[in-house]
């Protein structure tokens, strides 16, 4: 990691603006409060390493901060800079469109100021506001999709503005379940926040806890034990399978197709069973901690990885199966497309990017782990389509590849003479600004935690859905309501982890 | 019968006095007090109509009337087919005009006179006896038609319809007119009885042709149904109903009457008619489905019923080409039972869109809500006369469609590859119809009705709402659309009794065991609305009781809340689904008839869009978004054939560039002409 | 093969509780269980101060752990295990939130009885057709996917009669997960209003119970009972679709309360 500070606001625009324009991939954006003002931090991938752009915002007379807008010229930063305007009260100057996103606060409340010491501030928030209306004609009205929806899904309202069956434009309103998850990391010890890290996103908690521990381990400067990293892989695999089985089984479910949606059920059941026999959580919580595994952890056994070549070859068939009903295709192909130079554009990570022929996988791109010393394919499964069936596509190809990670792993690890699964030795994490990352089932996680004495900070977590659902607004172009579903199911992306 | 003429004479005070009426400098009392007159006068007039017809009907003598000199035939006569005709028409304009007389354009001067030469023309046409009569009635409605839509000529599009409603009538009066010169210089008659006489089967099959052509124009069938769209709409509201409702019925009479004296068509003409119907009522409801305006919603109507009349009509064409006089009468009887049943809901859709009008100025269906809730009375006229259109039991249109359905599934008795393929294709179409029929006007009940209350009706605005005489006007009819359903026995008897002369009385086995209704043939199908009456009122009860007395009364322990909308705050000035919105599944679904378009567009400030605000920029600019359809005969038929009119237009115009010694020569060439024609006529 | 005859070629897949026991419901370690109430050790009270959601109160008597708190982290059975311990099975659910407490705790006989009765009173015309409105009140998404788990093959909970709707309006139980915001606090209400009376209430993990880890922060979230008058409470982080399961039928007095508690 390479810190790269600047002293002016405008220089900072400018340098980083060059620096994704030499081909660095934006990866984040967040502020830190710091004294009286704060700290602009970006986060930019830049192939080897992640570097940060950062430079101090100092407030004006009259208490404002501001900084030049980037999402004029740097489209992920669209939704970054409304959040932080949230958390932090920066104003990006020029953004195209300053509304809430994370926290609609009422006129002349206190900010939460991630990083600030203001523990006790009085935030008061005002949720419940009406939605913007932004595309007139003859007809529209606006069709409110949440934030209570019909079945079993996380709260988030969509605002699709139709005529009726066309979804010409939407708005996305996140900010219903924000819960100020930032703060909560602030003060905790390592070992705590990697259970905050956990449920930030629930359904990808190794994912999560993974990125928190590396951050962690690279500022204590440990090595977990290569038992623990290949555990780890394990267990990222097993819930990379069981994400992936759930977009499917959702995806069919939109399709009606019944047997599919109970079959796909029933695999991703079996994975998170196996997942909670090793680990005593269905969600692989609280095994993965800061310098190795949780002890008392189960091993995989012959038993087990029979039981997961048996679920494999289930999986593989039904896949097949899947793709061969036309009924079902006909749904995915050409639904919700983005184009590849759009993916590039928005910078965006996971299958919804590598479906876009945007080839980011941390597996690959900053290995960690055990993904090191297993022999990885020469690169992650990409598609070339962008559309709701290319992302399925490149899904199956995870799911086959995850099985194999599992086996070879499981074999590395009974090949290690070291039989321990965490440092015992004790550590601290040195104060200062360290990055770890993880690829979680929907795309790159990426920490970015500050330590003092050894405690943490402030932490920002980048969830991958954050990041990837502002596309979302884009993915509707021919698609009516019916399309809806089959969108949404193939993003794939966790509400919880967008509004924080 | 002095009945007749004297209500002619009526009608022609009517207008006369309604015009008076117009003329300007007069007291307001005097204008107010002429124009009441006039309306009253015209009241009048269809009250003695429905008299003469109903006793002609009964079985009185047929009414004639004529006087001695140039026109020694009966110029005015009343047979069991103009009777039952002069019912209908005028059974329907009856509560229009009571309710018209209290609406705000009734007191403008000289619409009374409009409406009042467009029943004098209807009447001439129905009671003439001869083709020059007829012929009178004819233009003289095209005439009226052309004055009435064009009334409000300086609102946009008014002065287009007006225009339109006029040509086309022209092109429907000169069919007719072809036609009957055709068979007359063959018959050397212009009484209608005999005017088919002698002539070869080739003239007779000409005039066939253009007589239904003629006819088919006035009632709005696809191709030529272009004008009827615009110029109802563009109509004043108390005026559609007399024009949709009412005048619309001469077509179908002179379709009828062209059955009754010329007897067989040719095979084909069967079979276009058949098809052409099954085609116009598709089309008719597609456009009403999706229409984002009220007025034309029911107008495209219109063309959807003209399609399955025609259908109907089609059956008997068939049952006469086959020689099957039971045939003929099911088709027919199940036309003329439709034609009752869409004078009825029209007249009603009508009469309430009027009321409708006048509280809300506008007929835009999205900013028409809570009808029935603001406007008990329109309310539910619009509902009944909705539900009476899209066939629901309980309504004179629910039998109707039912015998229309039913005499094109008799199409098996009819061994004759082409008929039979027609046959069948009307069937598919008109049951395509009827399906999507209900989809319109749920439409035009659930969201127009009794959608979601968001604006407050000033109570001035409920001036006309709440005159005696709308709401007598309405509720005629409402007892009309249900009433006929009833006593739906004794309807059909009077059609079958109006019929009896083409039908050799078939139509009589319509009615069986006395409640029973079936398609003419026995032992096919059988209904019987009048026991629906009794059927389904009683079952509603019987489930309100059962759930009230299994429920312990707390079946009426209600606690209101607000509508679930997701439990969203909502948006900014929002509102919920619009009418617009809830058709456009169907815009989709019917995109191959309507040539849907949508397209998202960045709006120019003048068009309500707002581009480059302050604070907006590329992702917060507010866009527009419109979604079209078209009218595939508009754009395909009648756009390419415009650079070819006006070419004719030029070269027209050369002829009469102004010279006055050419218009001259015209006229002395159009006398000789005359001169020609009438001692041709003279000498033979 | 086509699907449908492809989807019956597993056999039954199907849990037989509750009729049948099943191996999954009975070994999941879903709890964990104050083994030795009143054995005040340093290690106890060190496991206490050591909670990192405060769950653990160690008094001058007694010791008591609230489920409702528990996140099941697992790092008291690590410093104390001869206090605590982990408890195996998935009959977690309680009606009423202090019965979530084990340990050391005085049982309050009147007011439960009384709520009992009242929940009781509640679903009596229910019988097999049960209709469940599931809202999210700020979860971490992982609730939603054990929520929806209980209409996989696996737990097929139609076959008890029981239905998720998507429309208040047809709904008997309200079932809710997530720390309750302060946004989902309008919509909360609003769903509730929206469902006829009468209503059971379940709420779903610790999040709902008492806001969990993340709760408590400056968005509110100290679980949905300042909101709602909750009648069943489903420990957990998140709570498994057994125990889930075990709360409906707690609550439709499907199952007895609390077998373990009543014989202790």
């Amino acid at each position: 990691m390479t810190r790269r500070p600047y002293e002016s606001p405008d220089s900072w625009h400018d340098a980083l603006l060059a620096a994704v324009a030499s081909g660095a991939r934006f990866a984040g954006l967040y502020s830190t409060a710091d004294g009286p003002g704060a700290r602009l931090i970006a986060l930019l991938d830049a192939g080897e390493r992640f570097d940060t752009v950062e430079v101090p915002i100092t407030p004006d007379p009259t208490g404002r901060m501001s900084y030049p807008s980037l999402s004029p010229q740097l489209p992920p930063a669209f939704w970054y800079e409304r959040a932080l305007h949230d958390l932090s009260g920066l104003t990006p100057v020029g953004h195209p469109r300053l509304d809430p996103l994370l926290l609609p606060l009422t006129p002349g409340s206190a900010r939460p100021e991630p990083g600030g010491n203001n523990h006790h501030a009085r935030i008061a928030a005002d949720t419940d506001t009406q939605g913007p209306v932004d595309v007139t004609g003859h007809g529209l009205f606006t069709l409110t999709f949440g934030p209570v929806r019909s079945g079993v899904f996380e709260s988030i309202e969509f605002l699709l503005e139709t005529p009726g069956e066309d979804i010409p434009h939407l708005n996305i309103r996140p900010h219903f379940k924000h819960r100020g998850v930032a703060k909560r990391f602030e003060g905790r010890r390592p070992d705590d926040g990697v259970l905050v890290a956990e449920r930030v996103e629930g359904i990808a908690s190794v994912a999560h806890a993974l990125a928190f521990s590396h951050a962690v381990e690279a500022a204590a400067g440990i090595v977990p034990p290569p038992r623990a990293q290949y555990l780890r892989v394990v267990l990222a695999e097993l819930e990379r399978i069981a994400n992936h089985l759930d977009v499917a089984m959702r995806l069919c479910d939109a399709a009606g197709l019944a047997v599919a949606t109970s079959r796909f059920g029933w695999h991703k059941e079996t994975t998170m069973r196996i997942m909670s026999h090793l680990t005593g959580s269905r969600f692989g919580r609280t095994a993965v901690v800061p310098g190795g595994v949780r002890l008392g952890l189960t091993v995989p056994d012959e038993a087990l990885l029979g039981e997961l070549k048996t679920l494999h070859k289930r999986v593989s068939d039904d896949a097949r199966r899947t793709m061969g009903t036309p009924s079902f295709l006909d749904r995915l192909r050409g639904t919700g497309p983005l184009d590849a130079d759009y993916a590039a554009r928005w910078a965006l990570v996971g299958p919804i990017g590598r479906a876009s022929g945007h080839r980011v996988d941390d597996r690959w791109d900053h290995s960690y782990d055990g993904y090191g010393h297993l022999s990885l394919p020469g690169s992650p499964a990409t598609d070339e389509d962008g559309d709701a069936r290319a992302r399925l596509r490149v899904r199956w190809s995870e799911i086959d590849l995850a099985f194999k990670l599992i086996n070879a792993a499981t074999a590395a690890f009974t090949m290690q003479s070291d039989p321990r699964l965490i440092l015992e030795e004790p550590w601290q994490a040195a104060s200062g600004l360290s990055i770890g990352v993880a690829e979680a089932p929907q795309g790159e996680v990426l920490y970015a935690v500050s330590f003092q004495d050894g405690q943490i900070a402030r932490c920002f977590a980048r969830s991958p859905a954050l990041h990837n659902l502002v596309a979302f607004h884009d993915a509707f172009r021919t698609d009516i309501f019916t399309d809806f579903p089959f969108i949404e199911a193939s993003f794939g992306l966790s509400y919880a982890g967008v509004a924080m | 019968m002095t009945l007749i003429l004297t209500t002619a004479g009526l009608f022609a005070a009517a207008a006369l006095i309604g015009w008076i009426a117009g003329i300007p400098h007069r007291a307001r009392r005097a204008r107010h007090a002429l124009t009441l007159a006039s309306w009253l006068l015209s009241i009048a007039g269809t009250v003695l109509i429905l008299t003469a017809a109903a006793r002609v009907l009964a079985g009185h003598a047929a009414a004639a009337a004529g006087t001695q000199g140039v026109l020694t035939e009966s110029a005015l006569r009343v047979d069991r087919l103009s009777a039952l005709f002069l019912l209908i028409s005028f059974g329907v304009a009856l509560p229009a005009l009571i309710s018209a007389t209290a609406s705000r354009a009734a007191h403008r001067a000289r619409l009374s006179s409009g409406v009042a030469i467009v029943l004098l023309a209807t009447l001439l046409v129905i009671a003439g006896g001869n083709l020059f009569t007829l012929l009178l009635g004819w233009e003289g409605l095209g005439f009226a038609f052309y004055l009435v839509v064009g009334y409000d000529r300086r609102k946009p599009g008014r002065a287009r319809a007006a225009v339109l409603a006029g040509a086309f009538s022209s092109f429907s009066g000169a069919a007719v007119l072809l036609a009957g010169s055709l068979l007359y210089a063959y018959s050397h008659t212009l009484d209608l009885a005999g005017i088919a006489d002698g002539a070869p089967r080739l003239i007779r099959d000409t005039a066939y042709v253009l007589f239904v052509f003629g006819f088919a124009i006035k009632v709005g069938l696809m191709p030529v149904h272009l004008w009827l769209p615009p110029s109802y709409s563009a109509a004043p509201g108390p005026a559609r109903a007399i024009l949709a409702g009412s005048a619309v019925n001469v077509g179908f009479y002179g379709l009828w009457r062209t059955l009754h004296i010329l007897g067989a068509p040719p095979a084909w003409l069967a079979c276009v008619v058949l098809i052409v119907g099954g085609i116009t009522a598709i089309l008719g409801i597609s456009h009403a489905t999706v229409h984002a305006d009220l007025a034309y919603l029911i107008s495209w109507s219109s063309v959807e019923n003209a399609g399955v009349i025609l259908a109907g009509y089609g059956v008997a064409l068939v049952g006469a080409v086959t020689h099957h006089p039971q045939f003929l009468a099911a088709g027919l009887l199940a036309a003329t039972a439709q034609v009752v049943a869409h004078a009825l809901g029209k007249s009603l859709l009508f009469v309430s869109a009027a009321g409708i009008e006048d509280a809300y100025e506008t007929t835009d269906l999205d900013q028409l809500r809570a009808v029935a809730r603001n406007l008990p009375f329109s309310g539910a006229g619009l509902t009944i006369g909705a539900l009476t259109l899209a066939g629901i039991p309980l309504t004179a249109g629910f039998a109707s469609e039912w015998l229309t359905l039913e005499a094109l599934m008799q199409q098996f008795r009819v061994h004759d590859l082409p008929l039979d393929l027609s046959l069948a294709i009307a069937g598919v179409l008109v049951a395509l119809t009827i399906g999507v029929a209900s989809v319109a006007f749920v439409r035009l009940i659930a969201l127009t009705a009794f959608g979601r209350k968001n604006t407050a009706l000033r109570p001035e605005r409920r001036h006309y709402e709440r005159s005696w005489t709308h709401r007598l006007g309405i509720s005629l009819l409402i007892l009309g659309c249900l009433g006929v359903a009833a006593i739906a026995p004794l309807e059909m008897h009077v059609i079958a009794a109006g019929l009896d002369r083409i039908t050799d009385g078939a139509a009589n086995t319509a009615v069986t065991g006395g409640w029973i209704l079936q398609p003419v043939y026995a032992g096919f199908s059988a209904l019987s609305p009048s026991l629906l009456w009794i059927v389904i009122p009683g079952y509603v009860l019987l489930v309100a009781l059962l759930s009230w007395a299994i429920s312990g009364r707390r079946f009426l322990k209600v606690r209101r809340v607000v509508p679930w909308t997701s439990a969203s705050p909502g948006v900014a000035h929002g509102r919920g689904y619009t009418s617009f919105a809830f058709a456009n599944p169907m815009r989709k679904v019917l995109a191959a008839v309507l040539l849907t378009k949508g397209e998202l567009r960045r709006e120019e400030a003048a068009s309500g869009g707002r581009v480059g605000d302050e604070d907006q920029g590329p992702r917060g600019v507010q866009l527009g978004y419109t979604v079209d359809v078209v009218d595939v005969v508009e754009r395909y038929l009648y756009r390419p054939l415009i650079p070819a009119g006006r070419r004719i237009v030029h070269a027209a115009q050369r002829l009469q560039s102004g010279r006055l010694d050419a218009y001259m020569a015209y006229m002395l060439i159009a006398v000789l002409a005359i001169l020609a024609v009438v001692t041709g006529i003279a000498q033979s | 093969m086509p699907w449908v005859p492809h989807g019956i070629s597993n056999g039954k897949l199907t849990t037989g509780w509750p009729k049948k026991p099943d191996d999954y419901f009975d070994d999941f370690p879903a709890a964990i269980e104050v083994a030795a109430p009143w054995n005040l050790t340093d290690d106890a009270r060190a496991a206490a101060w050591q909670c990192p959601t405060s769950a653990i109160q160690v008094t001058a008597v007694g010791i008591s752990l609230d489920r409702g708190r528990c996140i099941l982290c697992r790092r008291c059975t690590l410093i104390a295990p001869g206090t605590f311990t982990v408890s195996h099975g998935s009959d977690t659910s309680r009606i009423g939130r202090d019965a979530l407490i084990v340990g050391d705790v005085k049982e309050e006989h009147e007011a439960l009885t009384m709520l009992r009765d009242s929940i009781a009173e509640r679903v009596r015309h229910l019988g097999r057709s049960v209709h469940i409105r599931h809202v999210d009140a700020g979860s971490d998404g992982s609730d939603e996917w054990e929520v929806q788990a209980l209409l996989n093959p696996v737990y097929d909970i139609h076959r008890l009669g029981i239905f998720i709707t998507p429309s208040p309006r047809h709904a008997d139980i309200l079932l809710v997960t997530g720390i309750g915001t302060e946004g989902m606090r309008e919509p909360l209400v609003r769903t509730r209003d929206g469902m006829p009376d009468p209503v059971v209430v379940i709420a779903v993990g610790a999040d709902a119970a008492s806001g969990g880890l993340i709760g408590g922060g400056y968005t509110g979230g100290v679980g949905i009972e300042p909101v709602l008058d909750v009648d069943v409470w489903v420990p957990g982080a998140p709570a498994t679709p057994f125990s889930i399961l075990h709360g409906i039928l707690l609550a439709l007095g499907r199952v007895p309360a609390g077998p373990r508690e009543e014989h202790r």
